[in-house]
């Protein structure tokens, strides 16, 4: 179909008085501009960022203008597919993820700017293209034409180092915004990565952490990150919308993932509900805590894992929990754990 | 530090000759929601990849890690580079990662701290492009 059509509401209501729903109006596509003429950031400019965030100045991280388009009305329930994409003016969907992408910004539209965001990135100069994972990866990669990639896992929720749990839709908003700074400010958008920022790492990052991500988390009830860290994790979510990690019981519980005279190395911790294991690729498992504790040895071992951060070698033998510090930390022993 | 000594090194407790170092990069301009570890920058697809047997290229990449007075931290290191030294077997025996600013780095699995940014500007010079975008 072509992406310009307008799809036509029936036209029968011989049965039902009520009226058709309004057409969703599709933006077109605008033709792709010149690439962005940008230059590496020059020590002044540099000078300047680092200076303006020692005073508590991040530019860009204010809310973007107010629009009247809201979400529900930008992001039609059933739009028109071309080639795997639903086409939104220069947003482009992977049309297979496209009902979660809707149901994630819906929700964030809670904050009113997310409108905005979006209204932008349909009208922006340059393409920003959407495709989904289930590997954890959230990232916004700038391409030297204009054009923005925004990769999205809509599978995985993450618990930051101080607990804060976001879900999936606000982890897609992080990305957005970052299209959105590349769309509109990419220059500012290379000074900002090329200054640092603390636990934020860069400026970039503070500027969506502290800005956006931070108005999104307050109105839609979850965590507010104070850093950029891995943390805890990331975690399968029981909805795009969830903080609320998916725990993986089966059947014979925690032994049927520690399995007799096997031993799993790398970094687990634990909170007063669940034991998180490390399983590769960034994601990890919640056990809920009382079923180590009411192993043999285990309750002695999750008092050790609460107090350390060092990986540990977990096995269970006999029917007994056992744990052991591993003896080489690190990178050598987390590898253990894919 | 002489060649012979910089490519012997303790590896868990055992003296491991290093013979082949891989090279790590991605673009500082991937946003990632969260940064990035090690592990998971090595599994990245959209990485350049490097990878040398070559003795004295090793031998001064080494030599220019010990040079640089690294100190404890406990910043967490956003990998953008990776350095994996590994022995003739194909095991890893020594591991460097530094963020994209080269000031932050994991060193052996200890996150530290870098004075300055001679390590990562020469890693630049040799190992991969500088411009707006890399």
């Amino acid at each position: 179909m072509d992406s310009t059509a307008t799809p036509v509401p029936s036209a029968s209501r011989s049965a039902d008085p009520a009226p058709p729903p309004p057409a969703p109006v599709i933006p077109p596509p605008s033709p792709q501009p010149a690439p962005p003429v940008l230059h590496n950031p020059t020590p002044a400019e540099l000078a300047a960022a680092k200076a303006d965030n020692e005073k508590g100045i991040v530019h860009g991280s204010e809310a973007r203008p107010p629009t009247d388009k809201k979400m529900t009305d930008m992001l039609p329930e059933k739009p028109p597919v071309k080639d795997g994409f639903v086409e939104l003016g220069n947003l482009r969907v992977e049309a297979a993820k496209y009902s979660e992408f809707r149901e994630a910004m819906v929700h964030v539209s809670k904050n009113p700017e997310m409108n905005s965001i979006i209204e932008r990135l349909e009208k922006g100069p340059n393409k920003t293209t959407v495709t989904t994972n289930e590997v954890s990866n959230n990232e916004m990669v700038p391409n030297k034409d204009g054009s923005a990639e925004v990769h999205w896992d809509a599978k995985h929720m993450h618990i930051a180092s101080n607990d804060a749990h976001r879900s999936p839709a606000t982890r897609l908003a992080h990305e957005l915004d970052h299209a959105d700074e590349w769309t509109h400010n990419p220059q500012r958008m290379l000074t900002n990565a090329n200054t640092k920022a603390g636990a934020y790492g860069n400026l970039e990052e503070k500027r969506v952490i502290t800005g956006t991500e931070r108005r999104n988390v307050k109105e839609i009830g979850e965590g507010e990150r104070h850093d950029h860290d891995y943390g805890k994790g990331n975690f399968e979510a029981k909805g795009v919308t969830s903080i609320e990690p998916v725990l993986h019981q089966t059947r014979g519980g925690v032994t049927s993932e520690l399995k007799e005279g096997y031993t799993q190395s790398g970094k687990l911790t634990a909170d007063d509900k669940n034991v998180y294991q490390e399983i590769g690729r960034g994601e990890k498992v919640a056990y809920p805590r009382d079923e180590f504790e009411g192993m043999a040895g285990g309750k002695k071992a999750v008092e050790a894992l609460v107090a350390s951060d060092k990986p540990y070698n977990v096995s269970v033998s006999k029917g007994e929990f056992q744990v052991a510090e591993a003896r080489s930390p690190g990178r050598e022993a987390q590898s253990n754990v894919r | 530090m002489s060649a012979d000594a910089s490519t012997s090194v303790q590896a868990n407790g055992r003296e491991t000759q290093i013979a082949k170092l891989t090279v790590y990069h991605l673009s500082r301009l991937v946003f990632t929601e969260t940064a990035l570890t090690g592990a998971q920058l090595e599994e990245r697809s959209d990485l350049e990849k490097f990878e040398t047997t070559d003795r004295a290229r090793i031998d001064e990449t080494i030599e220019r890690i010990d040079r640089v007075a690294t100190t404890p931290t406990s910043d967490v290191c956003d990998a953008r580079w990776g350095l994996v030294f590994s022995n003739a077997a194909g095991v890893r025996v020594r591991s460097f990662y530094l963020d994209r600013f080269g000031t932050t780095g994991e060193l052996d699995g200890a996150p530290v701290a870098l004075p300055d940014e001679s390590l990562i500007d020469w890693l630049r010079g040799q190992y991969g492009p500088d411009g707006v975008l890399s």
